[in-house]
């Protein structure tokens, strides 16, 4: 008979509070719609799509998904080193975690500017309402979930969290694992097939 | 000695990722058929995905149900896009 301490890991661990991953099935939920969106309509006008698509770059589309993949990876090597009671070190990770959001960031805002001046607006045609309406829903997901980051930073400077007390941080990472997880579909979708 | 084969884990996930985004830009890129660059970018997809949901979100602790019900998202997501990208080009 085996017996169970207080070091082995419960077997069947869901990391952070289970209300975070509801809201994250939620989320996901409310993508799905401007993914079907944006599909069966392209679906209906593939011409339009094809002509829409051509104007974004996408090694622009590359730059922005590495600046969040690579967040995503230091923001969940901050929940490590937090985890580790290196609450300290995990908050210089999550502020690196940040810079590297910031490059997406920054790049959506360029190409955002770069449309609009010619002149592909939101009302230009229905590709770009579908393209503006599903990345400007992620970009605005991106800022809350920077904006969680610091607040995360901030909270490992104070030592709040440590190798007993981590769920929140847990809770507000994975939130940040949704917004990657959630741009590795839209980033084909709408830059690259087609 | 487990938190440091952790950040080991998240380091191969971060590589696996950057080395999966090259390839899917790669396979934007050239002139093959719909159907060999849909399958292969999909298929990519679908594979960060899983690196996201195992690795980052560390889901492989996780029960099946909660891991099959991440997974079913981008696999869902991933099939949309292909019965419609193929229904539009055979339409």
């Amino acid at each position: 008979m085996s017996t169970f301490t207080l070091t082995e890991q419960p077997k069947h661990k869901l990391p952070g509070d289970l209300a975070m991953w509801i809201f994250i099935l939620a989320e996901l939920a409310a993508f799905t719609l401007f993914i079907l969106a944006f599909s069966i309509t392209q679906l209906l006008k593939p011409e339009m799509f094809t002509l829409g698509r051509a104007q974004l770059d996408s090694s622009t589309g590359f730059a922005m998904t590495a600046g969040l993949l690579s967040s995503g990876f230091l923001a969940a090597l901050a929940v490590e080193r937090a985890r580790k009671n290196k609450a300290r070190q995990g908050s210089l990770l999550l502020i690196a975690a940040i810079a590297s959001g910031m490059v997406y960031v920054v790049l959506k805002i360029s190409e955002y500017s770069h449309l609009a001046g010619l002149g592909f607006d939101l009302e230009y045609n229905t590709f770009f309402t579908l393209y503006w309406l599903t990345t400007a829903f992620h970009f605005l997901h991106v800022l809350l979930g920077l904006t969680v980051l610091s607040f995360l930073s901030w909270r490992c400077w104070k030592n709040v969290y440590n190798a007993q007390e981590h769920a929140g941080m847990e809770s507000g990472v994975m939130y940040w694992h949704m917004v990657d997880l959630v741009w590795v579909i839209i980033f084909p979708l709408v830059y690259l097939l087609g | 000695m487990k938190q440091k084969s952790n950040e080991v884990v998240l380091l191969v996930c971060w590589v696996v990722l950057m080395l999966a985004t090259m390839a899917t830009v790669y396979w934007g890129a050239q002139q093959s058929t719909l159907a060999l660059q849909l399958a292969a970018i999909l298929v990519i997809a679908i594979v960060k995905s899983g690196v996201i949901i195992d690795g980052f979100m560390e889901l492989r602790h996780a029960s099946v149900r909660w891991r099959m019900i991440m997974y079913g998202w981008p696999v869902a997501m991933s099939v949309v896009i292909a019965v419609t990208l193929l229904a539009a080009q055979a339409g």
